[in-house]
């Protein structure tokens, strides 16, 4: 077993194509995830997490978007490089998508059973993809897997739906699974059963996990590490603990601060996202920054180290300022 | 959370006093007022005419003011009020149809054939007058054409090389009666906007009425209005008007009549989609909830979104009414005092056709490009008001 | 000012009845609301909290008379609502406001935002035109956006403002009561807090009462001064915010708080969080709706057998799938490649956490009996075999609010623990 990561992105660029002009989603996105490891890409509207969750396995309809640059290293490809035959044998089989939104991924013509099933078949000879595919209901916590798989998606609840999109995706034991938000949409207790669903598969299977979100709480429960993104760029970057508990960023911070019900009084962050068509030079977040200086606005700060494993793209962890001084805004 | 300029410390809410406010917050749009005009100076008119004018004597010059053209009246008073007149108050809609004409030449062409066809048709037709007859001077060829020797009568025009050459005085011609060419296609287009116009007034009224009904109301009321508008839309008009001329007369009043009251089915289908999608949207809930009775959501809410579909389907419409009657003329179940395209082309195709290729063309190419510039119109109006489209 | 309750609600209830056929034959009837209390003061910020389909949206509109109450009285500022004739329901429609989740959905894309906020000053009869547009100039910049934004189209804004609009509308009226319906849900977290942030601002500028109706518990508790906890059309515990939140007296309350993921990674893992989805409204679980899920059901007072609590528990969840079909031989059967009696009852023991022997003979018998019978696919004969050792009060007695502490009540049956 080798200290090589499972999969590796380096410097992914990003854009669309838009009436409105030129969108950058994504730019000069760099982070890897190990074999077995959580890794959580957060961030809000326009962070471009969401595109870099699609870019992974090229599910980006290109045009109008278009990979600039960069490099989606997986089992020795490229797969921002390889051919779309090669693609699809890695879809769903090697790396497995889940969405936002139930609906969208289930076919309302077929029976659940059948569409897992299915999925089996897709990717290799099952003589026994019945069976498996009620197995793989019964490990998503189904309870009534025989009942559920006979049923069409329009008979099944949020939650319930969710889980077999969860089994389809699993159908293929795949080593990376890349979920965007699929928790966003259902009700708080259902959520949490699905997370702890998430987490038990994740260990049963060892299986690494890229999971997309904007919720903190969703990430301090299952992640390893975590990457923050905003307006397409990394912010900050580390393990879960160090990142939640002492986070360094000055984005990281604020988004901790307007977080509700914690207790310590909550400070909404001031100023509204960048128009993704006109984004502000240097530091994407420094309009909003309430420690930014002028040399914020000439350069985009490159990530210095924070502590072993953990960076931050501010140049106040550089070497010419002085990293307590972001201290000044806590109450 | 910083505020902008200078609050006042008393918002401007704050100093209302709602007891002393009374219900009423609506005052009739402009549109309304000139409609309302409009419709009173036609009615009194019309009255006039029907009590004080003895019956078979003209009302004004030569004008006998059949029942038809007094609903060409009101229809160019309904139309000028609620089609063109809110145009000129609604910004976005007129700023949204104007970018999409200069885009498309084609429907550019198309909005300017029809407003000649409009203009000439209602003010040109008053000016020229019916057209006269000369049984002397039968065929004269269009302006410096000639023309076959077999054809008979007088040459107003020079002869040359022993043709008769066409002359000015008759640019493009006249029939077999000697009539002037230009002053038919002209009364032909008075016929195409009265047929437009009217019928495009009781379909749409009956069509919204309907529609807003069935969708608004809904249930039992929904269910019988739309049973009974699905087998109305199963009878075709073409053979009821057939019917009809058989047993009476044939009249322009009478198609006009039948296609209005028949064919309305497919604009009030749109219509009440339209309207339930209205319903239940939103802002309708919201209205609502901030004490909006069923009135507001139908004035301020369903009806102005309403329009854009009914505009559409309507000139579908037309365009198909436009050939239904040239089809009828020619099969000469029309009235033949009325002067459309379609009769003057039917009775140019007699024993001289082709050579009296003149009395055909004119009428024919006018015929056909009404009824493109419509359907391109109708077209076009579905580009801009389509919902998806980006504004 | 009295010191009366802005708005008083009680008992209410809202019955929907599902209809078949072309005749609209009844076949059964949700009880999306069904007996709820709570009072909301003046200047006071109640919460309602609760997972979706537990009637809260509802009581929103039926508080409002959006939907006539199947049942209840209603009382705003000391008046009967339900009483209210035409005059005084418009006075009602103007002094009570709802402001909606999805602000989007709530502007008619054809009318620009000054037109919008300026509709219910236009419903409630304000013909001046010049008057409207400077109350609606100015309530603009009070939440934060501009004067000339009024000429502009609701879809040019983002979701923060695009609230931030639906707020300054909710305001032109000067109402007293805000009732919100998940009115930040759907936004980003950043968003989120300053558009709380400017309802706090409001409400304390305007003195207005605002119902905040939420599924964020962690929102509620930033943002109430009180809170009532909903589960299936019934509220189960009410009381200060901070209260309910440190010491919760009823089980699905705790469970609920549970389900907040703590930032704070250090924290351990929260347990198990609740089982089963919620139950269909049409056909509630008799007494208290929650015992089905309910982690600590009441045992009771003369129990004949001694098992553990979490065994006793374990058979009693047996039973109540036994009882509400959502188990049956056949179900479990199928998942087996050869299902064998005894495999189907170790399939059963394990899938509900029981061991195969128990210490008490009388229990361990009642189980095996119940078990001979659920593999003969008898499962109301099942059933039976336990239902003399294995019932709860809860499932027979509906709990009526029992004071926890001044002010904090829970219907639940156990004694709230300090």
């Amino acid at each position: 077993m080798s200290d090589a990561p499972l999969l590796s992105v380096s410097d992914l660029t990003v854009e669309f194509d838009t009436p409105q002009g030129t969108i950058r989603a994504v730019e000069e996105l760099s982070f890897e995830v190990a074999p077995g490891e959580v890794v959580c890409l957060v961030g809000e509207s326009g962070s471009g997490k969401t595109v870099a969750g699609e870019t992974l396995t090229r599910l980006v309809p290109t045009p109008p978007g278009r990979i600039v640059e960069g490099a989606v290293r997986f089992e020795g490809r490229d797969l921002t490089s390889v051919d779309e035959r090669d693609l699809t044998s890695i879809r769903g089989n090697r790396i497995a998508h889940v969405f936002q939104n139930p609906q969208g991924a289930l076919d309302p013509a077929y029976t659940v059973g059948e569409q897992v099933a299915e999925t089996i078949h897709l990717h290799e000879d099952a003589p026994d993809a019945r069976e498996r595919a009620l197995s793989l209901l019964d490990q998503v916590d189904l309870p009534r897997p025989t009942t559920v798989a006979e049923k069409y998606p329009h008979e099944l609840s949020g939650g319930i739906k969710q889980r077999v999109v969860l089994a389809t995706a699993l159908a293929a034991d795949p080593d990376l699974l890349v979920a965007d938000e699929p928790t966003t949409a259902l009700d708080v207790v259902t959520q949490a059963q699905i997370l702890r669903l998430f987490a038990d598969l994740q260990h049963e299977r060892d299986m690494a996990v890229l999971f997309v979100t904007h919720d903190l709480g969703v990430v301090s429960q299952i992640a390893d590490r975590v990457v923050v993104l905003y307006a397409g760029r990394v912010m900050e970057r580390g393990p879960v603990t160090e990142v939640l508990g002492d986070p360094a960023h000055p984005y990281t911070r604020a988004l901790l601060a307007s977080h509700p019900g914690r207790g310590e009084s909550m400070t909404p962050l001031r100023g509204s996202f960048p128009d993704p068509v006109d984004r502000p030079d240097g530091c994407l977040f420094h309009p909003r920054c309430p420690h930014a200086v002028e040399e914020c606005r000439e350069s985009v700060p490159a990530e210095h180290d924070v502590s072993w494993k953990r960076s931050a793209a501010c140049l106040y962890y550089g070497d010419d300022y002085d990293a307590d001084r972001l201290d000044g805004d806590r109450a | 959370m910083s505020d902008t300029s200078e609050p006042r410390d008393q918002p401007r809410f704050r100093s209302v006093d709602w007891d002393q406010q009374t219900g009423r917050a609506w005052s009739p749009a402009p549109s309304t007022w000139v409609v309302v005009a409009g419709l009173l100076a036609v009615g009194a008119s019309f009255l006039y005419d029907a009590v004080v004018v003895p019956a078979n004597q003209p009302l004004l010059g030569s004008w006998e003011a059949p029942l038809i053209d007094w609903l060409l009246l009101v229809s160019l008073v309904l139309f000028v009020g609620y089609g063109l007149l809110p145009l000129a108050t609604r910004h976005r809609t007129r700023r949204r149809l104007w970018s999409h004409v200069r885009r498309h030449p084609t429907v550019a062409a198309s909005v300017g054939w029809l407003a000649v066809v409009l203009v000439l048709g209602t003010v040109g037709s008053v000016l020229l007058g019916t057209p006269v007859k000369h049984t002397d001077i039968p065929y004269q060829p269009p302006a410096f054409l000639p023309r076959n020797p077999y054809l008979p009568g007088e040459c107003v025009g020079a002869l040359v090389d022993g043709r008769c050459h066409g002359s000015l005085s008759y640019p493009l011609g006249t029939n077999v009666y000697g009539e002037d060419v230009v002053t038919l296609l002209v009364s032909g287009m008075r016929v195409a906007v009265t047929l437009s116009l009217v019928t495009a007034t009781i379909l749409v009224s009956v069509a919204t009425t309907v529609g807003t009904v069935a969708g608004f109301v809904g249930g039992r009321v929904d269910t019988a209005l739309t049973s009974y508008v699905d087998l109305q839309r199963s009878v075709p008009a073409f053979l009821v008007y057939v019917v009809f001329a058989f047993l009476t007369k044939p009249s322009l009043l009478g198609l006009v009549v039948v296609f209005g009251l028949l064919n309305w089915g497919g604009v009030a289908h749109v219509v009440r989609s339209e309207v339930q999608a209205v319903r239940e949207a939103g802002y309708v809930r919201a209205a609502r909830s901030a004490g909006a009775g069923r009135l507001h959501v139908l004035r301020r809410h369903v009806l102005p979104s309403v329009s854009g579909g009914v505009a559409v389907a309507t000139t579908r419409q037309i365009a198909t009414l436009i050939l239904v009657e040239a089809a009828i003329s020619y099969l000469e179940l029309n009235d033949v005092m009325v002067r459309s395209w379609g009769e003057i082309v039917a009775s140019g195709m007699g024993q001289w056709f082709p050579l009296n290729w003149w009395v055909v063309a004119g009428p024919g190419l006018a015929l056909v490009a009404t009824v493109v510039a419509v359907s391109v119109v109708g077209d076009a109006l579905r580009d801009v008001f389509d919902p998806r489209g980006v504004p | 000012m009295s010191d009366a309750p802005l708005l008083s609600v009680r008992d209410l209830k809202k019955e929907y009845p599902v209809t078949e056929g072309l005749l609209g034959r009844e076949v059964e009837r949700v009880h999306a609301v069904d007996g709820v209390d709570f009072d909301l003061a003046r200047g006071e910020t109640l919460g309602l909290v609760g997972e979706s389909g537990c009637g809260k949206s509802t009581v929103a509109s039926t508080t409002l008379r959006l939907e006539e109450p199947t049942g209840g009285t209603i009382r705003f500022d000391g008046d009967d609502v339900g009483a209210y004739d035409r005059g005084s329901l418009q006075r009602f429609r103007r002094r009570a406001q709802l402001v909606f989740q999805h602000a989007t959905a709530t502007f008619n894309p054809r009318m620009t935002v000054g037109e919008t906020v300026a509709e219910p000053l236009q419903i409630h009869g304000m013909a001046d035109a010049d008057r409207r547009r400077a109350i609606v100039e100015d309530v603009l910049e009070r939440v934060g956006l501009a004067a000339d934004d009024a000429d502009r189209y609701p879809h040019e804004f983002s979701g923060g403002q695009q609230q931030r609009i639906a707020l300054a509308r909710s305001l032109v009226l000067d109402p007293d009561l805000l009732v919100a319906d998940e009115p930040v849900s759907g936004l980003d977290v950043s968003v989120q807090a300053s558009v709380l942030q400017l309802m706090a601002d409001l409400q304390e500028a305007f003195d207005l009462s605002i119902l905040f109706i939420s599924h964020d518990m962690s929102v509620v508790r930033e943002f109430c001064d009180r809170v009532a906890v909903m589960y299936l059309g019934e509220i189960v515990e009410r009381g200060p915010v901070e209260d309910v939140f440190e010491n919760p007296a009823h089980p699905y309350t705790r469970a609920l708080l549970e389900t907040i993921p703590e930032i704070d990674p250090t924290a351990t893992a929260s347990s198990a969080p609740l089982t089963g989805d919620v139950p269909d409204p049409a056909d509630p679980p008799s007494g208290c709706r929650f015992h089905t899920r309910c982690p600590v059901v009441v045992r009771p007072d003369d129990l004949t057998v001694d098992v553990g609590r979490e065994r006793w528990r374990a058979i009693y969840n047996f039973r109540l799938a036994l009882e509400r079909d959502s188990i049956d031989r056949d179900a479990v059967a199928e998942r087996m490649t050869s299902p064998t009696d005894a495999a189907v009852r170790a399939d059963v023991r394990e899938s509900f956490g029981l061991p195969a022997e128990l210490d008490d003979d009388r229990a361990d018998a009642m189980l095996d009996d119940a078990l001979d019978a659920f593999v003969a696919g008898e499962e109301d004969a099942a059933a039976a075999h336990l239902r003399e050792s294995f019932v709860s009060p809860c499932e027979r007695e509906r709990p009526s609010p029992a004071a926890v502490e001044r002010d904090h009540d829970a219907a639940c049956l156990r004694d709230p623990e300090p």
